[in-house]
């Protein structure tokens, strides 16, 4: 069976380069989607297995602010009734 | 200090503005204390949390102007606490004035029966837009040894006073302005009409599910355009050609078409952040927002939610948008059903660098739906007409989502009118110039968004 992956959202501190801070957590097991250094954020996933261990990596490695899981998908909310 | 002896003037009603007023317990002074107050408040039938007095709001800045125009009032009598020493002013030391103007803050502080002769409600003083910003009922307040139960009632009950004091007199109002020809209700509540500006030269991002390209009402327009979604820009869904057509449609559509955007002439960034059938995840939405910041875009509007906790990476984000002079302006959500249940705001709305938007129809009454708590400002949000994919052009729908786009495209009129209006700047201007309404600032932030 394919590992399962996890979304993760991993926000940076802005006190060290965000090219250093993406190889580090490369190295701790994250596979990058996108580098987003006009909001300081770099979104990307791991796999399951062991992924409490790298994620735990992760928020160690000097840079990064935060480390949390993708939320649901957004929507645009109930009401939105056309009437017209 | 204009403190003229004065003959008591017979009491009037001037129009149909009086009815708040006239709902005082008789003519207290502001020199009464706060016995006197409970006193005639008991008397004046049961549990009456309101003291009968009025507190008068300056607008920023106003407040030497407003004075005068209480000095101007024939026979008012003014006291001002510059008059006692280091300001400290002693209530029962004011005798038979019937105001006193606290000038560091802003406020004076007016008699219930000065009030009513002067015709001093909120519906006057937003007729004449003078240097007032709001009138409110004063209200007691008790130290917070009591039951916490009584307590939420009280809070409960002053809410639905205010409600009935001042919703005689907001209802016909927003109605009239509603009739105003050829504009929406929801613009003409923003005054948008009335406004210099139309956004020229001010960059607008609509992070949403992209837009009617080809709309008719927008030939000739600039689009930068981008999607984080895998699908083409191109909207099917409607939701985002909709939010666009507030915040950027045209200001005289053709033939019999109502206007319905705000600014006309700024320039659009649509960003495709939710796909076709409405719906995104967080990092194609953290993509859009990176997009829209590194275009240096100084409104950037988003009519989403999760409902989640802050998450730090949309504080982030935020923080990121105001250093680089952008604002984000969200929806705080649609998961309300007052009175009963209050949902709290979603993300990002709930991330403290993001200005978070609730609804209120019409009539100026919260939305439903709306959600609470983390709110900074309000806006048009229930039965709002703009444009639509083709073949409709148009449709008529509710939300959060709906408000969000009158607070941005008012948020472009105020950046272009003042070039230092970036920002944390700008949200500070957005909510110092909301109009002030009556209800709970957990519902409706500041009040409702004005434009300049």
């Amino acid at each position: 069976m394919a590992d399962k992956k996890q979304d993760l959202v991993v926000t940076l501190s802005g006190d060290r380069k965000a090219h250093d801070v993406v190889k580090d957590l490369k190295a701790a097991g994250l596979s990058v989607k996108d580098v987003l250094e006009a909001v300081g954020v770099v979104t990307g996933h791991v796999t399951s297995t062991g992924a409490a261990s790298k994620i735990g990596r992760m928020r160690k490695v000097h840079g990064v602010a935060d480390v949390s899981e993708e939320h649901p998908p957004v929507d645009i909310g109930p009401p939105g009734k056309s009437p017209s | 200090m204009a403190s003229r002896p004065r003959a008591k003037t017979k009491m009037r009603t001037r129009g149909s503005a009086a009815p708040m007023a006239a709902a005082a317990a008789p003519d207290l002074k502001v020199s009464a204390t706060a016995d006197e107050l409970l006193l005639a408040a008991l008397q004046s039938g049961g549990d009456a949390k309101a003291t009968g007095r009025f507190l008068m709001t300056f607008k920023e800045g106003a407040t030497a102007a407003g004075v005068k125009s209480l000095q101007a009032r024939k026979g008012l009598r003014l006291a001002d606490a510059r008059d006692f020493t280091a300001q400290s002013v002693d209530l029962a030391a004011t005798g038979d004035a019937d105001a006193v103007v606290f000038p560091e803050i802003g406020v004076a502080l007016i008699g219930g029966a000065a009030a009513q002769e002067h015709s001093l409600t909120a519906a006057a003083l937003a007729a004449e837009d003078g240097p007032a910003h709001s009138i409110d009922p004063e209200y007691f307040m008790f130290a917070a040894d009591v039951n916490p139960a009584d307590y939420l009632r009280g809070v409960m009950r002053t809410a639905e006073m205010i409600y009935a004091d001042l919703g005689d007199h907001i209802a016909p109002r927003a109605e009239a302005e509603a009739a105003v020809a050829g504009v929406t209700w929801g613009l003409a509540a923003c005054k948008v009409p009335a406004s210099a500006f139309n956004g020229t030269g001010i960059k607008v991002c609509v992070l949403d599910t992209g837009f009617d390209l080809g709309h008719p009402e927008f030939a000739g327009r600039s689009f930068v355009t981008n999607t984080f979604v895998g699908q083409p820009v191109q909207d099917l869904h409607g939701h985002g050609t909709h939010t666009i057509g507030t915040s950027c449609g045209p200001s005289a559509p053709p033939g019999s078409v109502q206007r319905y955007g705000i600014a006309a002439r700024s320039q659009i960034f649509v960003g495709k952040v939710l796909t076709n059938s409405g719906s995104g995840t967080q990092a194609q939405i953290l993509a859009g927002m990176n997009w829209a910041i590194a275009n240096k875009c100084a409104v950037i509007s988003m009519s989403l939610r999760a409902a989640v906790p802050p998450q730090p990476s949309y504080t982030a984000a935020g923080n990121a948008a105001l250093a680089a002079g952008c604002l984000i302006i969200a929806a705080s959500g649609n998961d309300s059903a007052r009175p009963g249940t209050i949902a709290p705001a979603g993300a990002p709305a709930n991330s403290p660098s993001i200005v978070s938007v609730a609804a209120v129809d019409n009539a100026l009454r919260i939305a439903s739906f709306s959600n609470g708590g983390k709110v900074d400002i309000a806006g048009p949000g229930v039965n709002v007409f703009s444009s639509w994919p083709r073949p409709n052009l148009h449709n008529t729908i509710s939300g959060t989502s709906m408000a969000t786009p009158h607070v941005a495209g008012c948020a472009a009129l105020w950046a272009q009118s003042n070039a230092s209006l970036r920002g944390a700047a700008l949200r500070a201007k957005l909510l110092a110039t909301a109009r002030h309404l009556p209800l709970p600032a957990s519902d409706v932030g500041a009040g409702l968004v004005q434009a300049p």
